[in-house]
């Protein structure tokens, strides 16, 4: 019998567990070479440390009486706007290059280059195509799909500075004018991509007020070229989510059958392995095991989680320890976020390491060269990798522990399974119950928590803490990424969530449509709205509540937080939505605090000029705090009462 | 009885004992907000260079402390219970003798250039069970919390390494295969394998 996790505030217990089996085993964690590199170095946590070129390395003492530049003449505010520009760089290439994968594989599927693979979503593609100008009338739908995928190459391969076709269809009319305004419309992704390498590089650019627009640009081309474009073509291939309650933590791997942890970020693959775990069922019957469990980590879990309803594991940070479980047959991973660490502990358990990626590979790891063309053949040969471990692993003895802790989630939250959960609320007007809600101070305001957990801050339980915090005070809260793995854990996730946690206010409202939308039982008071590409899903349900009450997005009583972020990612993202105007929460500091210059205008200037503002607070309490004050604020400009 | 050492041959010169030793000197001890500090913290130490090696220098706190000794109105202590040699901020006159008389230049001018400033040995640091900033920041281990006792053992047994080797090729230059050291040395080793 799985034991319910109802305690928050606090570590996952089966955290500890593993990490004690980890010592025991004599394997090393992220936790034990953190410990080591204390402290970390403080030039590079200010920004202040540039490497661009070789008359350095160069490093501005912070405290005056040392170096004032670098060799060629760099102020600190130049250096830090630079490495700050090519981190945001680093982030939105992830997330183009996701993106773009998918443009592949949709032409490829129109052209029936991708057996494996047919689009699930006709009625996203045909409404996507229209607002891209593309002719639906009579067509079918492989050649409207063409059409569609060669928008998107036609957006990374513009050379006539035109705005991105992505842009044009899916940015709100207001908010498109603010950025023409603000010189933020990008035409090609790749162009900015290079001009920010270029322009970053030796002797270009050293006006940090024009690094920090190009910041915000980079910030664009994150969200259109990257999340928006990767989030619609994937809903159009893979299906839009739709509400599910699932099983999460450490008790979805199982003892006796064949253990597939799928890690990494695009479904590509991932889809193609859990379709054959359950066609190969018969073959893991043959080598004794129950069956093949397929089951997700990191942004993988939250993709199939909200489309299929996989079993949702865990986290990052949490990977390792999953491999510590001793449980796994094979670790199957595609790109971002895999750490190199991985690999040497999964030898230890006789787990196969299986990379998939030409650009993501380890000299320890099995390289199976997945093709969408051959997705069938190279799927089923890595389902054969893990029975085929999991024989091997029988025979050598190897004997798992999985910690007995469990959880259930309710996901499944895109916008169109939004509406139309709260359609059956309100068929005309399905945000009319939010929107009342948010007006008559019933809900404060929402808080979107994103990105992934890192370990520095884990001890502290940032996460759950600043969520308990702000759903005290009656805010809402929508999450992605890994983040959501943490929440989902702590029960965040769940009708009990709303009794336990929300304010009075919040959890009337949330009472109110759980029951009008048939649920019986409240709406959780955390809605889970997939993987960090789906952020996009952020800015729209965000654009949409702006439509309805007729204001600009950075108006509304919203912010962002990424509350333990690792990755570039986090900052091309939190780049993006400050160039929406929305104050966005960091924890770690974003490393700019070596530039007085940075600071002013993130903190001071740049909310004057488009409500874009950053808060760094690194305790839960100071987090919540600073966030509900902005929250007021907001409130109050808009007339709103206070909740 | 614990200092500082050094080895300049692990030293990188990224400057990370400077900034921890600021940090720790800082009212806030939190570098995000020391950096907003005023008058800044500043380091009692420094990474000095050469083309060949960096040297990381910071007070040796001397048994015969030339500037304790040489204080004119003796701002200058020995804390009984961590041995360091302290500058008392109140009752230094700003002359500037200690600087003149250290033999490494490990005393500065404080921000406002009126007093003497120096390592104090983080006795704060040490009386809560820590190393001192510089030691416990070190990424290379160039610098090191350690025993001096212990530190001179180690380099006794380097020394007779060391010589050890030199007398051994100097022997063999000398008077060829047959030389009396050459023979005892052999004479060991057989005696070492059994």
């Amino acid at each position: 019998m799985d034991k319910t996790i109802e305690r928050t505030s606090c570590a996952n217990p089966g955290d500890a567990e593993l990490t004690r089996k980890a010592a025991d085993d004599s394997i090393e964690l992220v936790t034990d070479r953190l410990r080591k590199m204390m402290p970390e170095c403080g030039f590079g946590e200010l920004g202040t440390c540039c490497v661009m070129c070789y008359l350095g390395p160069c490093r501005i003492d912070p405290f005056g009486q040392g170096t004032r530049t670098g060799v060629c003449g760099a102020t600190p505010d130049v250096i830090v706007a630079r490495n700050f520009l090519r981190s945001a760089t680093g982030g939105a290439s992830s997330h183009a290059g996701h993106a773009r994968e998918l443009a592949i594989l949709l032409l490829e599927i129109a052209e029936g280059k991708a057996p494996g693979y047919k689009i699930r979503e006709e009625g996203k593609l045909l409404s996507l195509a229209g607002k891209l100008g593309v002719p639906v009338d009579g067509r079918p739908v492989n050649a409207v799909a063409a059409d569609v995928a060669r928008k998107a190459f036609e957006d990374f391969g513009r050379q006539d500075g035109q705005p991105m076709n992505w842009i044009r269809a899916r940015a709100s009319r207001m908010e498109y004018a603010k950025w023409e305004k603000l010189g933020l419309i990008v035409s090609n992704p790749h162009n900015e991509i290079e001009t920010a390498m270029h322009r970053t590089s030796m002797g270009n650019d050293a006006d940090p007020l024009n690094l920090w627009v190009a910041i915000l640009r980079m910030g664009m081309v994150d969200n259109f070229a990257g999340l928006m474009l990767a989030t619609d073509l994937s809903d159009i291939i893979f299906g839009v989510p739709t509400p599910k309650v699932v099983t999460a933590n450490y008790s979805v791997l199982k003892e006796g059958e064949v253990n597939i942890a799928c890690h990494g970020h695009n479904p590509i693959l991932a889809s193609k392995v859990a379709e054959w775990a359950d066609r190969l069922e018969g073959e893991a019957k043959a080598a004794g095991a129950g069956r093949v469990n397929v089951v997700g980590i990191c942004c993988i879990g939250n993709e199939l989680v909200t489309r299929y309803g996989i079993p949702y594991a865990g986290h990052e940070a949490q990977t390792e320890l999953f491999l510590v479980t001793g449980a796994i047959d094979a670790m199957v991973v595609d790109m971002q976020c895999i750490w190199p660490s991985l690999p040497a502990i999964a030898k230890c358990y006789k787990t196969r390491f299986i990379t998939t990626v030409p650009f993501v590979r380890h000299p320890e790891a099995i390289h199976v060269d997945f093709r969408p063309e051959a997705a069938d053949e190279r799927a089923q040969e890595i389902v054969r990798h893990a029975i085929a471990a999991y024989k091997e692993r029988k025979a050598a003895g190897i004997r798992p522990r999985i910690p007995d802790v469990s959880s259930t989630l309710l996901t499944g939250i895109s916008v169109e399974s939004l509406v139309s959960v709260l359609s059956t609320v309100n068929a005309k007007d399905p945000l009319k119950p939010v929107v009342d809600a948010i007006a008559a101070g019933e809900i404060l305001g929402a808080v979107g928590m994103v990105g992934c957990p890192n370990p520095k801050l884990r001890d502290g339980a940032m996460s759950e803490k600043m969520a308990e915090g702000l759903l005290r005070n009656n805010v809402l809260i929508v999450t992605t990424g890994c983040v959501n793995h943490i929440l989902a854990q702590g029960g965040f996730l769940t009708s009990e969530a709303t009794e336990k946690f929300a304010g009075p206010r919040l959890k009337k409202v949330l009472t109110a449509i759980g029951h009008a939308a048939g649920l019986g039982a409240p709406l959780p008071p955390v809605l889970h709205m997939g993987s960090c590409v789906d952020n996009s899903r952020i800015y729209d349900l965000l654009a949409a509540l702006a439509g309805k009450l007729g204001v600009e997005i950075s108006q509304l009583p919203v912010a962002g937080s990424a509350p333990e972020f690792i990755t570039e990612k986090a900052i091309s993202i939190g780049s993006f939505f400050l160039a929406a105007g929305i104050l966005v929460h960091l924890a770690p500091a974003p490393r700019v605090f070596g530039s007085p210059f940075a600071v002013s205008l993130l903190t001071e200037k740049l909310p004057g000029l488009n409500g874009g503002k950053v808060l760094v607070a690194a305790t839960p309490d100071a987090a919540v705090s600073g966030i509900l004050a902005h929250l007021r604020e907001k409130r109050q400009a808009l007339g709103l009462p206070q909740a | 009885m614990r200092r500082v050492v050094y080895d300049p041959l692990k030293c990188t010169a990224c400057k990370t004992c400077e900034l921890q030793c600021s940090v720790s000197h800082s009212r806030s001890k939190d570098l995000l907000a020391a950096i907003f500090e005023s008058p800044p913290p500043l380091p009692r130490m420094s990474v000095a260079w050469t083309p060949a090696v960096n040297v990381p220098v910071k007070c040796a706190h001397c048994e015969t402390a030339p500037c304790l000794l040489g204080c004119p109105v003796g701002a200058i202590r020995r804390d009984r219970g961590s041995d360091a040699v302290l500058i008392e901020e109140e009752r230094c006159i700003g002359c500037f003798s200690c600087v003149l008389l250290c033999p490494y230049g490990a005393v500065r001018l404080s921000f406002d250039r009126k007093r003497a400033y120096k390592c104090d040995g983080c006795t704060d640091r040490i009386s809560e069970g820590l190393e001192p900033a510089c030691a416990s920041s070190c990424p290379t281990g160039a610098l090191a919390w350690r025993e001096v006792e212990e530190v001179a053992r180690g380099k006794t047994a380097l020394t007779a390494v060391r010589d050890a080797a030199a007398l051994a090729r100097g022997g063999e230059l000398a008077a060829g295969e047959g030389s009396p050291l050459g023979t005892i040395l052999k004479m060991r080793e057989e005696m070492a394998r059994g």
